[in-house]
């Protein structure tokens, strides 16, 4: 991401977020993300990691739970274990990290700021609440 | 009629500076079209692996003042004592003798055998300057040839648009593409069935250089994608890049270099099914880019998925093996064609941009920025009216142009062209 691109992101997030948003590993193309904490209306926070590709914007970034860790479904199954998966919107995970499906690929364009990224995996988190309680997959909730 | 010998127009000259009164037979290639009566010479291996069967060859240029024909009947003779030795495993040659008469070359070919000779008719492959002359008034032959094009993708589109341009005069390309040509590719792209297997820039490169040995191809096997600075470079040594790759980040890549480095991109697609396609020209600074469409939702009808690997990246991965594969559904090279076709008249107005060339009415004609291509009623097309004899409302088989602006809010070329 070029520096003009890191300011705009960085503004945003700033605005939004406040302090519950950080830039990791800037320089390395390896591990460069963002991480930022997002809490649902539950009052449920979770901490989230955006892996920030070296060509970003112009390919999509990945979207990992941190915290809490190893999240389960309502029957109690890792859905690190159940990924990918089309019914909990789930990509490939990383470890006992799994990876939340924020944009289809076809779908990602560059205007597409870290913060909208950050907001669709909100929307995930209550989806996945409402699952808990409703045992209802993830999909039921984000269909539109 | 008599065997048809080619030859290098250049490269006979290039031997003739070498003529010495030591020194004046010289051994080159030759290859065969068998049975018809056809063959081509060269004082050197060719750039590209010619065509035809390899058979011996010679050229003579016999020393001034000696007669035609009792050194025609000298060289024959040699020529048959070498046939079927060591050094020259045919059973025939070609021999094409020049001598030089009130100042200027006198050519004349035949095969020789050991049994027999048969006259042929010896032509020119003519030098650089006349090979395209043809065009010469339409476009501005001279000035396309110092122009260089970047393509991104030598696939189906790719591969068309390249040979193209080159057909048109264009003298400089850069390829971009780390793909191989396989089977599945035959049906759409230029590429032939001797070349399964090599890399698409390669293949490209030498159908351009089939079409004009002049022209000056560099190649570059790698991922875009992963090699942002050359890509980059690429771009600022370019005056005009085409983008015709199937993924999108590689589209977006090149989107922001092109705008980076102020070059004009060209982008181009089809739609599923070949229902249609798009194409766009993104001017930095003068019009909208990739992303500005993209954010307004101009280019988010499904593209062409035409292999299980696009499939793969396109949609998400827990998308299931029969879904992926059913995604698949391309057009056929005809489909593709008109859309390449509005591609090279783009290029070819914006490669002539400030020459007084002929595409001046077509640049009149060509002020949009965006195009779509109504191919098929299917799809988003399925309602629209049948053409029959309708001349006068929207049918099939037709290009639209669309008004499209800047999204004055676009952090892609926003932020590019003021910074
Ligand atoms: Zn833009």
């Amino acid at each position: 991401m070029d520096s003009t691109r890191y300011r705009i992101e960085k503004t945003i997030l700033e605005q939004n977020f406040s302090r519950r948003s950080a830039f990791v590993d800037r320089y390395n193309p390896e591990t460069f993300s963002l991480r930022v904490g997002l809490k649902c209306s539950s009052g449920q926070a979770y901490q989230l990691r955006i892996r920030i590709p070296p060509d970003y914007p112009n390919s999509i970034p990945r979207a990992y739970v941190m915290t809490p860790a190893d999240l389960r479904d309502r029957a109690g199954q890792s859905l690190a274990q159940r990924s990918p998966s089309h019914d909990m919107h789930l990509l490939s995970p990383d470890g006992n990290q799994i990876q939340l499906c924020h944009y289809k690929p076809a779908n990602w364009h560059p205007n597409v700021t870290l913060y909208k990224v950050a907001l669709k995996c909100l929307v995930w988190l209550e989806a996945y609440e409402n699952h808990m309680l409703t045992g209802k997959p993830i999909d039921h909730f984000l269909h539109s | 009629m008599h065997p048809l010998v080619y030859a290098d127009e250049s490269q006979v000259q290039a031997l003739f500076r070498q003529v010495s009164p030591r020194r004046w037979r010289f051994k080159g290639v030759a290859y065969e079209w068998r049975g018809e009566g056809v063959f081509h010479v060269f004082a050197r291996t060719p750039a590209v692996a010619p065509s035809g069967y390899p058979l011996g060859c010679f050229f003579a240029f016999p020393p001034e003042g000696s007669q035609p024909e009792p050194t025609e009947a000298r060289v024959v003779q040699e020529v048959r004592a070498e046939l079927g030795s060591a050094g020259m495993p045919f059973r025939q040659a070609v021999l094409s003798v020049f001598h030089w008469r009130n100042g200027s070359l006198a050519p004349h070919a035949c095969l020789c055998a050991p049994d027999r000779k048969v006259a042929c008719d010896l032509r020119y492959v003519p030098a650089h300057s006349e090979l395209y002359s043809r065009s010469r008034g339409l476009l501005e032959v001279e000035a396309l040839e110092r122009k260089r094009v970047v393509i991104v993708g030598l696939g189906s589109f790719g591969s068309q648009i390249a040979i193209e341009l080159a057909k048109a005069g264009v003298g400089r390309f850069d390829l971009l593409d780390f793909d191989r040509l396989e089977l599945a590719n035959l049906a759409r792209h230029t590429g032939r069935i001797q070349d399964l297997g090599r890399f698409k820039t390669r293949v490209v490169r030498d159908a351009i250089l089939s079409k004009n040995p002049f022209c000056e191809v560099r190649t570059f096997e790698v991922d875009i994608n992963r090699r942002l600075p050359l890509l980059r470079q690429r771009c600022a040594g370019a005056d005009l890049v085409i983008s015709v790759t199937d993924d999108n980040a590689s589209r977006f890549n090149v989107n922001h270099f092109a705008l980076q480095t102020g070059r004009t991109a060209l982008f181009g697609r089809a739609i599923t099914r070949a229902a249609g396609g798009d194409v766009l020209r993104a001017r930095p600074g003068a019009g909208p880019c990739l992303s500005c469409l993209f954010g307004q939702g101009l280019l988010q009808t499904p593209a062409e998925v035409s292999t299980i690997e696009q499939a793969r990246r396109d949609l998400p991965a827990y998308t299931a093996p029969d879904q992926l594969q059913a995604t698949v559904q391309v057009g056929l090279s005809s489909d593709i064609l008109p859309i390449t076709n509005m591609m090279v008249k783009l290029a070819l107005v914006a490669l002539s941009e400030g020459t007084a060339a002929g595409m001046q009415s077509v640049a009149e004609d060509l002020v949009a920025d965006f195009y779509l291509w109504v191919n098929r009623r299917d799809l988003i097309y399925r309602a629209w009216p049948r053409m029959e004899y309708f001349y006068n409302r929207n049918s099939i088989l037709r290009w639209y142009g669309i008004r499209t602006q800047r999204d004055p809010a676009c952090l892609v070329c926003g932020q590019l062209i003021s910074g």
